[in-house]
C-alpha cells in the first residue's frame, strides 16, 4: 500500500492510499475512543462533500458506525462522484464475550471492508487542529483524493485545487501540493487504467491529464504560494506547470480574458454575468471580483454545473466567506440543450440588467454564444472563452 | 414655469401626489392628444410584451402609457372612474379623448357596504373571463384595487404586466405566474425518466424510469404500476441510487400481488387519483426536458437539505409554460426561413471526436440540405493545421459529402481569419451551422460579420410522441431527424444566435 496522505486526530484518523492504479483508492477510517468536536467536524465536511450531496450529516450525532455506513452507501452509489474501497484498522480484541463487539466483528466481516494495518508512512501528514476553519478546508481537500475517474471526479479536483490557490495558508499550500502530486501521478494513471473510460467521455479526461514528472514543480510551488494576490499566483502557477495546466488551466484563461479588456476597465464594473462550468467554484468568483471591481456575480448554472454551484455554496458557508472578502452571487438555473429555456433565460436575466455589468461567457456553445451576443446587444461589456 | 419636459418626468415618469401636477399633465394630454402620444412614445418602455388590456383606476398614466405601445388598447375600469367621479375624473377625461382608440369594459374595482370584496372578484372575474374567451394574452394590472390580480388570477390569465415609472420612463414589465407548481401543492409527473445530470453529454441514458411521482409539500413517493413480478428487481436498483429517493410504492393487479410478494414486501398503494398529468407538465417535458431532468433529480437524488433552497429558483422558471411556448413558435418561423432562404450553409464541425461522430455529421448536414427544395452550397471550415492534424476524419467527411456540393472554405483557428475567403461568406446569404463546439475566436469573427451561427448540440433530451420512453438521451447531432420533425427539433434545441457588427455598439470591450 502507499499512502498518499492522512489525516490524524487524537481519536479520528483518516487515511488515503492505494494498491495499482486499476484499483479505487482506498479509505482507511480509525476511530478510537470519543473524537473532539473538530474531529467530528472533520468527519461531517468529509461526509456531506462526499455524498456528493445526497445526504446531509451534522457533526454532534456521527457515530463510528454511522460513518461507515455512510462511507459503504457512497462508494455504493450509482450518482455519486467518489469512488473507493472502504477500509477499517485491525484491532487486536481480547477475547471476550460482549456482543455488541462480536456483531461489530462480524458485520465487518460480512461487507467488503478492508481490515489494514494503520500506515507507519504517509506522504502528507496533517494533524486535525484547534482551527475550525482549517479543518473544514483539510476535510474538502483530503475527500478531493477519492474522485471517481470521470469527467466530474476531474472537475471536483479542479475546484478543489483552485479553492486551495485562493485561500492560502502554509497548511493549505502542502494540501495543494498533495493534490498536484497525487492527480498527476496516481489520478492520470488511474483514468487510464480504467479501460471502460477510454471508450466514453474520458477519453477527454486523460488526454489532458499527461502524467507528469512533478517533483521540480513541487519545489517552485511554494514560492508561488507566497504571491500576494490571487493573480499573482495563478500566473505563477502557470509559469510552473504550463499553459492550459490541467488543475488551474481555467484561472489562467479567465485572467488572460480579464486582462484583455484593458487596464482602464478594471474596477468599472458593479455587477459580473457569468456561467457556471465544471471548474466553477470560490476561485473563479474571486478572481471575477477581484479583477473587475464587482460586487455582485448573477450566475447561469445548468444540471452539469449543479454540483459545482452547491459546492460553492457550501464551502462559501462553511469558510464563512463574508461580504467583506467576497462577491454576493446570485444563482439562476438555466439549461443546456433546451434552446426555448436558454433564449428565455438569457432574454429575462438582461431585459433590467445593470449597465455597469461584465459579462463574461463561458462553458457551452448553447449557452455561451447567445449570452455574448446578447450581452453586447444590451450593450455590455461582454467577452467570450 | 416649468418645461413640458419636466411636466412629463414629473408626472409620467416618476410617482407624484401633487394632484394639481397630474391634472395640468391631464390637461394637456386631453387638449392634444397625438402630440402627447408622440412625446409617451419617447417615455415609455417595455421589458417583454406590450399588454393587450389594461386595468384603469384614478392614474391615467398607464393608459397614456399603454397607447404609446400600441394603436388600440381594452381598458377594463370601475364605475366610479367611467362615470368621472371624485379622482376618476382625470382618467374618464382621458378616455374621453381616446375614445377611437379605446374599448371599455366595467367591472367593479372597490368594495363598499353593498358590494364585498366577494362580489368585486365575482363582478371582475367575469370580464376578465371574457376577455380571456376573447384571446386577450397579456394583461397589464396596475391599476386598480388589489382585487384586480386575484380575480385575474382566477379567471386564468397568467401572463401579466405592471407599469411603473423609474424616474427616466414608464416602463412596463411583463412577468408570468401560475403553472401546475403554483395551481397545486401536489404534483404528479407520469413516466418519469431519471437521467444522470454530469454525463448528459456523454451520451448516456437514464438511470431510471418511474411510472409516477408524486411530489407533496407533505410526502415525496414514486407509484410502479407493476406489469410483472419481475418488477421487484427496481427497487435493487433504487438501493444503489441515493437514500434520499423517494419511497417507491407499488400498485398491482390482484393476480400480480402474490407474485410480487414472493420477493418483496412493498408497501401498496393505488395510482394517484391525478394519474393524468397536468397539462402543462407535459408541455414543459416537451420544451425544456433537460431543465426537467434537473428538477427531478434535485427532488430525488439530492438531500432536502441542499436542494430546499434552490428548488425555487428552479420552480420559478417553469412557471412560464405560455411565454416558452411563444418563443418557441416564433424559433419555428425563423429556423424554417433561414434554411429555406439561405444560398450558403458554413459547416463548422468538431473534429477530433471519432470518425463514428463524423459519420452522424455527414448525416445531419445531408438531412438539413434535403430540408430545402433549392440547391445549396456547403462550405466547409477548414484549415492545414486541421488537414494534418484530422486528415482521417476530415477525409471521411469529405467523401460522405461528395454528392453535395461542397467547398472549402480556409479558416485559421489559431490566428481568426478568414482570409479572402470572406468573399465565399459575404456572397449571398449564409447560416453557419456549429456542432458542439467550436473555437470561440472564429466564431466571434463569424458574429462580426454578421452571420446568424445555429448551435447544434451533440446530445440533447427530447420527449416524443408515440411509444417506447418517454424522454430520451438523443445522440448524433440531430442526426436521427429529417424533413419536418429536424425543422422541429431544431427549433427546440439548436441555439440561434443572429451576428451583430461591432459598428453598432456604442461599447465593446473585446
Amino acid at each position: 500500500m502507499e499512502w498518499v496522505a492522512g489525516v490524524e486526530g487524537d481519536g479520528l484518523k483518516a487515511y488515503s492510499g492505494y494498491i495499482m492504479p486499476e484499483f479505487p483508492r482506498v479509505f482507511l477510517l480509525s476511530w478510537r475512543g470519543e473524537p473532539s468536536p473538530h474531529e467530528r467536524k472533520f468527519l461531517s465536511v468529509l461526509l456531506n462533500v462526499m455524498s456528493g450531496f445526497t445526504l446531509f450529516t451534522e457533526s454532534k450525532s456521527l457515530s463510528y458506525a454511522d460513518s461507515v455506513r455512510i462511507l459503504q452507501y457512497i462508494s455504493n452509489s450509482y450518482v455519486i462522484p467518489f469512488r473507493f474501497i472502504l477500509g477499517t484498522v485491525r484491532r487486536e480484541e481480547k477475547e471476550h464475550t460482549r456482543p455488541d463487539v462480536i456483531g461489530q466483528i462480524h458485520r465487518k466481516l460480512k461487507i467488503p471492508l478492508a481490515i489494514l494495518e494503520e500506515p507507519t508512512s504517509v506522504k502528507y501528514c496533517f494533524k486535525i487542529e484547534e482551527c475550525e476553519r482549517d479543518t473544514r478546508i483539510l476535510a474538502i481537500a483530503f475527500s478531493s483524493l477519492f474522485s471517481s475517474p470521470m469527467r466530474m471526479g476531474g472537475e471536483i479536483r479542479q475546484v478543489i485545487s483552485q479553492l486551495l490557490l485562493s485561500l492560502l495558508s502554509e497548511v493549505k499550500g502542502e494540501m495543494l501540493s498533495m493534490l498536484i502530486e497525487d492527480t498527476y501521478g496516481w489520478y492520470a494513471r488511474h483514468v487510464k487504467a480504467a479501460g471502460e473510460a477510454l471508450a466514453s467521455e474520458l477519453r477527454y479526461l486523460a488526454v489532458s491529464l499527461e502524467e507528469r514528472n512533478i517533483k521540480e514543480q513541487l519545489k517552485r510551488i511554494s514560492e508561488v504560494l507566497g504571491r500576494d494576490s490571487l493573480s499573482e499566483r495563478v500566473k505563477g502557477f502557470i509559469d510552473v506547470f504550463g499553459e492550459r495546466e490541467f488543475l488551474i488551466g481555467r484561472l489562467q484563461q479567465i485572467l488572460q480574458l480579464l486582462q484583455s479588456i484593458g487596464k482602464t476597465c478594471i474596477d468599472e464594473f458593479d455587477h459580473v454575468l457569468t456561467v457556471a462550468t465544471g471548474q466553477w467554484g470560490i476561485a473563479q468568483a474571486l478572481l471575477l471580483s477581484k479583477m473587475t471591481g464587482a460586487k455582485r456575480i448573477t450566475c447561469l448554472y445548468t444540471q452539469n454545473s449543479l454540483w459545482a454551484r452547491l459546492f460553492e455554496e457550501y464551502c462559501r458557508k462553511e469558510l464563512e466567506l463574508t461580504c467583506n472578502c467576497y462577491p454576493e452571487i446570485k444563482y439562476l438555473p438555466i439549461s443546456a440543450t433546451d434552446a426555448v429555456m436558454i433564449e428565455r433565460t438569457i432574454y429575462n436575466v438582461l431585459k433590467s440588467i445593470d449597465e455597469r455589468t461584465l459579462v463574461v461567457a463561458q462553458g457551452p456553445a448553447s449557452i455561451s454564444i447567445p449570452l455574448y451576443v446578447s450581452g453586447r446587444k444590451s450593450k455590455l461589456s461582454s467577452v467570450i472563452i | 414655469m416649468p418645461s413640458v419636459g419636466e411636466l412629463w418626468k414629473e408626472v409620467f415618469c416618476s410617482y407624484t401626489k401633487d394632484l394639481s401636477r397630474i391634472r395640468e399633465w391631464a390637461d394637456s394630454v386631453f387638449k392634444s392628444p397625438d402630440e402627447s402620444l408622440e412625446i409617451a412614445r419617447k417615455l415609455t418602455r417595455a421589458y417583454g410584451r406590450f399588454p393587450d388590456a389594461i386595468t384603469l383606476g384614478f392614474s391615467p398614466q398607464v393608459l397614456v402609457g399603454a397607447l404609446a405601445l400600441r394603436d388600440n388598447i381594452i381598458a377594463v375600469t370601475s364605475p366610479e372612474v367611467w362615470r368621472g367621479e371624485g379622482q376618476g375624473a382625470l382618467s374618464k377625461a382621458l378616455l374621453d379623448a381616446f375614445s377611437d382608440r379605446v374599448r371599455v369594459e366595467l367591472a367593479p374595482f372597490a368594495p363598499s357596504s353593498a358590494t364585498p370584496p366577494d362580489e368585486v372578484i365575482r363582478g371582475l372575474r367575469e370580464v376578465f373571463g371574457k376577455l380571456k374567451e376573447e384571446g386577450v394574452k397579456l394583461l397589464d394590472i396596475s391599476g386598480g384595487t388589489q382585487l384586480v390580480p386575484i380575480a385575474a388570477i382566477l379567471a386564468g390569465f397568467r401572463s401579466f404586466s405592471y407599469a411603473y415609472p423609474d424616474g427616466n420612463f414608464l416602463s412596463f414589465y411583463e412577468f408570468e405566474i401560475g403553472g401546475p407548481w403554483m395551481e397545486s401543492s401536489r404534483k404528479v409527473f407520469k413516466s418519469v425518466s431519471l437521467f444522470d445530470p454530469d454525463i448528459a453529454y456523454a451520451l448516456s441514458d437514464a438511470m431510471a424510469e418511474y411510472d409516477y411521482l408524486v411530489v407533496d409539500r407533505e410526502e415525496s413517493f414514486l407509484v410502479e404500476d407493476v406489469s410483472s413480478a419481475d418488477e421487484w428487481k427496481k427497487w435493487l436498483r433504487n438501493i444503489f441510487l441515493s437514500i434520499s429517493l423517494p419511497q417507491m410504492l407499488f400498485s398491482a393487479k390482484e393476480e400480480l400481488k402474490g407474485e410480487l410478494r414472493k420477493h418483496i414486501r412493498p408497501l401498496e398503494r393505488e395510482l394517484p387519483n391525478e394519474s393524468k398529468p397536468h397539462d402543462e407538465c407535459e408541455t414543459l417535458y416537451k420544451l425544456c426536458p433537460e431543465f426537467m431532468n434537473m428538477w427531478f433529480f434535485s427532488n430525488m437524488i439530492l438531500s432536502p437539505k441542499f436542494s430546499k433552497e434552490y428548488l425555487e429558483e428552479l420552480e420559478e422558471s417553469l412557471c412560464h409554460t405560455e411565454e416558452l411556448s411563444n418563443i418557441l413558435n416564433k424559433r419555428r418561423e425563423k429556423i424554417k426561413k433561414l434554411i429555406e432562404n439561405s444560398d450558403n450553409f458554413l459547416i463548422l464541425p468538431q473534429f477530433g471526436v471519432g470518425t463514428h461522430r463524423i459519420s452522424q455529421i455527414a448525416k445531419f448536414v445531408k438531412n438539413i440540405v434535403n430540408c430545402r427544395e433549392k440547391d445549396v452550397k456547403i462550405l466547409l471550415g477548414l484549415n492545414e493545421r486541421l488537414m494534418d492534424r484530422h486528415r482521417c476524419e476530415i477525409g471521411k467527411l469529405r467523401g460522405e459529402l461528395k454528392k453535395l456540393k461542397v467547398e472549402k472554405i480556409k479558416v485559421d483557428v489559431e490566428d481568426v481569419m478568414l482570409d479572402s475567403d470572406d468573399e465565399k461568406l459575404r456572397s449571398g446569404s449564409t447560416v453557419a451551422f456549429l456542432l458542439q463546439d467550436y473555437s470561440k475566436e472564429l466564431v466571434k469573427k463569424l458574429i462580426d460579420m454578421g452571420l446568424t451561427i445555429l448551435v447544434i448540440p451533440e446530445v440533447s433530451y427530447r420527449c416524443d410522441e408515440g411509444g417506447g420512453r418517454k424522454v430520451r438521451a438523443v445522440a448524433g447531432y440531430l442526426s436521427e431527424y429529417s424533413g419536418e420533425e429536424l425543422l422541429e427539433a431544431l427549433s427546440l434545441k439548436a441555439g440561434v444566435v443572429e451576428g451583430w457588427s461591432g459598428s453598432q455598439e456604442s461599447k465593446e470591450t473585446d
